[in-house]
């Protein structure tokens, strides 16, 4: 029940928010809100879903949804409530930077994406939760296309690419892996039962080999899969000019989350359907060691030597990607727990980067890291941030992030291999501190100029009440004389009185019957004011909350890491044999 | 009911054909269409009518989006170079190559499984059915044909029926090796086939929006490069009618283009709206 109410209310507070952002004014605000409200409800929701532990019996009736094909878990409960506590930061900061058009397309895109994320999570079939990835991962054309730029036409087609590619992939892996495993079973106890002279047995070792190749096959394109969603080098080139258009706050989303139903889904075939083979798989799983291995290396150092903050952002999100190819090559069920806890501090690590450098980058009015010299001296706040964030990232020894980190490196090869990509999961870290120590520098005039994060409060003002055209003007505010007259020009002068006419107008609409859902618009229009004055330090506030809740993560919070290891909620079925 | 579903394997291949090779985009989509709608029902045994219902749905609504996104005389498109006769030799080959793939794994598996019960997943197949293998063939067949648009393509709307002949591909792959189908997954995946479309449709929808074509433009040729310059720049570009909607320095309105002029758009620079 309470995941038909969480889903039922993620699309239409999606649907509201869409309509009305796209229309502006009145129905802009309240699209905003009703988005808003949804964000918060799922948060509510998503904490007190009940969520029977998988494997522990028989799953309660009225929990499961569409006949048992959906079914909440722990993990799930976990993964919504944090997406749904970013997005609704995500969405203050964007509301606080660009006001409502800063949340066209994004706000949608997030309900929508947690909705499609709750589906692929809860699926108890692995073509439902592929099938529920991709459409996840379409929410990226809502947030490019909303802004109707030219410029963003083409990322938007690689988007496209990209998730249809690697859905495509993952369902088709899905399809055949149930012909590999049978053949390999088949051979296997044919091998076992037969004389080592009977044909039937030497037909068997051919087809064992065969059924080898097919299932080894099936691992390299699942974690193809996974490295085309993600932007794995060498399928990284569309993250930076995804992140050259689109808005910086809406990253986050795009390069983190939206990847994340996927790559579970995709451990969850490899865990479900070809790890328990134990087939002699040395080569593939090789293969994606390197390829994991370089991406953690190149990333680093594309990471470390770009100047461009979204670039630098985009890089390390790939970087951080990497190690979750490690859970693929590892191979065996057991690191299916740490691939998964990793993912989950991955999303919410990187989430706060992308927001830190979103905010950062409209504080300081560049992208450009050298122009940002000497950013902690404006910016405690995001400063503080940053380095929870790099805590965050890489956690502490008995966190649960630097657990799984040590975990898929020693699932996935033995010494002195598990110690390099121990390291190699590391080479992340002089970016973080050159960011940190680029910003003790002195400052340059970019920096100077920027707002500091001080919190203002403007002192009202008396003003004498005047007679204009025989009617006495009240005293007000200088704050609510601005925003109640007429729109605001570029020669507006804070403070300015109305004209005496629209004095006398608002005089009488305040007698009207109207004039409590006035009084209460106008308390909002004062409220929403209020935040927005001091935009700029609720913005970094919004950030270090953002890294709070990833250091938590990484910490292990509310027993992430044994939800993360809990079996994954795949029902046998007519397909699965 | 087998070969009457084993020429519908034929059919969504012809169609897929036309999809890639047709230079008239609504001729495309056309294709796309049948692709869509047919290769849903290429599985054995049947599934319910819920399914069947739901992919259908799916696929025409897909279908339909994109052919709506096309609304005001879209101009032909290149085409894929090899013409009709090309892109047909590679289906045949390929649906081949899957007939015969099929036929062979369904004789392994039944060999193996002689003494035993058949592979759940592949009963159809080890039971000698050709519908499976048909599925297969198609599925090879429209993987190959999508090939060179999805992973070439610059052109918003061949790029778009590429990915939605995979989509199709995943989908006839799946009907080749599932021994039953479930109606509440085949929702799932018209959901996708459908969103999809709708992704395909809004991206051809803006293309001819914003250029007046269907060309994908590169990273040095749109204008992003130019709108993401630092805000800082030293020396900042001359407007450009990408940049100020039209006008020149001066607010002139920018001279209105030759009506008979191809549309080119290379560079952003041809905002004229269209007939």
């Amino acid at each position: 029940m309470m995941l038909v109410l969480l889903l039922t209310l993620g699309t239409l507070g999606a649907a509201a928010s869409a309509w009305g952002l796209a229309r502006g004014g009145r129905a802009a605000r309240g699209g905003a809100l009703a988005g808003g409200v949804a964000l918060l409800a799922i948060v509510v929701l998503a904490l007190a879903l009940d969520a029977p532990r998988v494997g522990s019996g028989t799953i309660p009736e009225g929990v499961g949804l569409l006949g048992g094909r959906l079914i909440p878990n722990d993990y799930l409960r976990l993964v919504v409530a944090l997406w749904a506590m970013d997005a609704a930061l995500l969405v203050c900061i964007a509301w606080l930077g660009a006001g409502l058009a800063g949340l066209r397309g994004l706000l949608p895109a997030l309900l929508v994406s947690i909705v499609g994320g709750t589906v692929a999570l809860a699926a108890t079939e692995l073509t439902l939760g592929a099938a529920a990835a991709g459409a996840t991962g379409l929410v990226a054309l809502v947030v490019l296309l909303a802004t109707r730029e030219p410029a963003s036409i083409t990322p938007a087609a690689r988007e496209l690419r990209a998730t249809i590619v690697s859905t495509v992939l993952l369902i088709g892996a899905i399809a055949v892996a149930p012909i590999g495993a049978g053949l390999a079973i088949r051979a296997a106890g044919a091998n076992a039962d037969g004389a080592p002279a009977d044909p039937a047995v030497n037909g068997a070792t051919t087809m064992g080999a065969d059924a080898t190749a097919i299932v080894g096959l099936l691992v390299l394109a699942i974690a193809l899969a996974v490295a085309i969603r993600s932007g794995l080098i060498p399928f990284h080139l569309r993250v930076p000019r995804l992140a050259d258009v689109a808005p910086p706050v809406s990253l986050p989303l795009l390069l983190a989350w939206v990847p994340l139903p996927l790559a579970v889904v995709g451990l969850a075939a490899v865990d479900r359907l070809l790890a328990p083979l134990a087939l002699p798989l040395e080569g593939e799983q090789w293969l994606i060691i390197a390829a994991a291995l370089f991406t953690l290396v190149a990333a680093a150092a594309a990471a470390f030597l770009q100047d461009d903050l979204r670039h630098t952002t985009g890089y390390l999100v790939i970087a951080d990607f990497a190690l979750v190819l490690l859970a693929f090559a590892a191979l065996d069920p057991e690191a299916w727990g740490p691939g998964r806890t990793w993912l989950l501090v991955l999303v919410a690590s990187k989430t706060a980067l992308g927001a830190w450098a979103a905010v950062a980058e409209g504080r300081f009015g560049t992208r450009s890291i050298p122009d940002m010299r000497g950013w902690i001296r404006r910016s405690p706040l995001l400063a503080a941030a940053l380095v929870v964030t790099t805590a965050a990232t890489f956690g502490l020894p008995g966190w649960a992030a630097f657990e799984a980190r040590v975990g898929l490196a020693q699932l996935t090869a033995g010494a002195p291999l598990d110690a390099i990509l121990l390291v190699a999961g590391f080479l992340t870290l002089p970016t973080y501190l050159r960011l940190l120590g680029l910003g003790t520098g002195v400052a340059t005039s970019r920096v100077d100029r920027a707002a500091p994060e001080r919190i203002v409060r403007i002192r009202r003002f008396e003003t004498l009440s005047v007679e204009v055209e025989g009617v006495a003007a009240e005293s007000v505010g200088a704050e609510g004389v601005a925003a109640e007259g007429a729109p605001a020009g570029p020669d507006a002068v804070p403070g300015a009185r109305p004209a005496g006419r629209d004095t006398a107008v608002r005089r009488a609409a305040r007698t009207s019957g109207s004039m409590a859902s006035h009084g209460a618009t106008h308390v909002g229009r004062r409220f929403a004011r209020a935040l927005r004055r001091d935009a700029t330090e609720l913005t970094a506030a919004a950030v270090l909350t953002l890294a709070v809740l990833a250091a938590l993560t990484s910490w292990g919070v509310l027993d992430i890491s044994g939800a993360a290891s809990e079996p994954a909620p795949i029902v046998s079925g007519p397909s699965s044999d | 009911m087998t070969p009457a579903l084993v020429l519908l394997a034929v059919l969504v291949t012809a169609g897929a054909v036309v999809a890639v090779s047709a230079r008239e985009p609504r001729l495309a989509v056309l294709g796309i269409i049948v692709v869509l709608t047919g290769a849903a029902y290429v599985v054995e045994p049947m599934p319910g009518v819920v399914a069947l219902a739901a992919r259908l749905v799916g696929s025409v609504l897909a279908g339909f989006l994109v052919w709506v996104s096309l609304r005001g005389a879209p101009p032909p498109t290149a085409g894929w170079r090899m013409g009709w006769p090309g892109a047909s030799a590679v289906a045949i080959v390929a649906f081949a190559i899957g007939w015969l793939a099929a036929g062979t794994m369904g004789t392994a598996l039944g060999t193996l499984a002689a003494d035993g019960p058949a592979v759940g997943a592949a009963a159809a197949l080890t039971g000698g059915s050709l519908v499976p293998r048909a599925a297969l063939g198609a599925a090879l067949a429209l993987s190959a044909l999508a090939a060179a648009p999805v992973l070439l393509g610059r052109d918003a709307l061949r790029l778009g029926l590429g990915l939605l002949l995979l989509l199709a591909a995943a989908g006839l792959l799946r009907n080749a090796f599932t021994a039953g189908t479930d109606g509440i997954v085949e929702l799932g995946l018209a959901v996708l086939t459908a969103v999809s479309g709708a992704g395909v449709a809004i991206l051809v929808s803006r293309s001819l929006e914003a250029f007046g074509d269907l060309a994908l433009r590169g990273p040095g040729r749109s204008d992003a490069a130019i709108r993401h310059r630092p805000t800082d720049d030293a020396h900042p570009l001359p407007p450009t009618p990408a940049r100020d909607g039209g006008r020149g320095r001066a607010g002139r309105r920018a001279p209105a283009p030759d009506p008979g002029a191809p549309s080119s758009g290379r560079d952003g620079s041809d905002w004229s709206p269209r007939p």
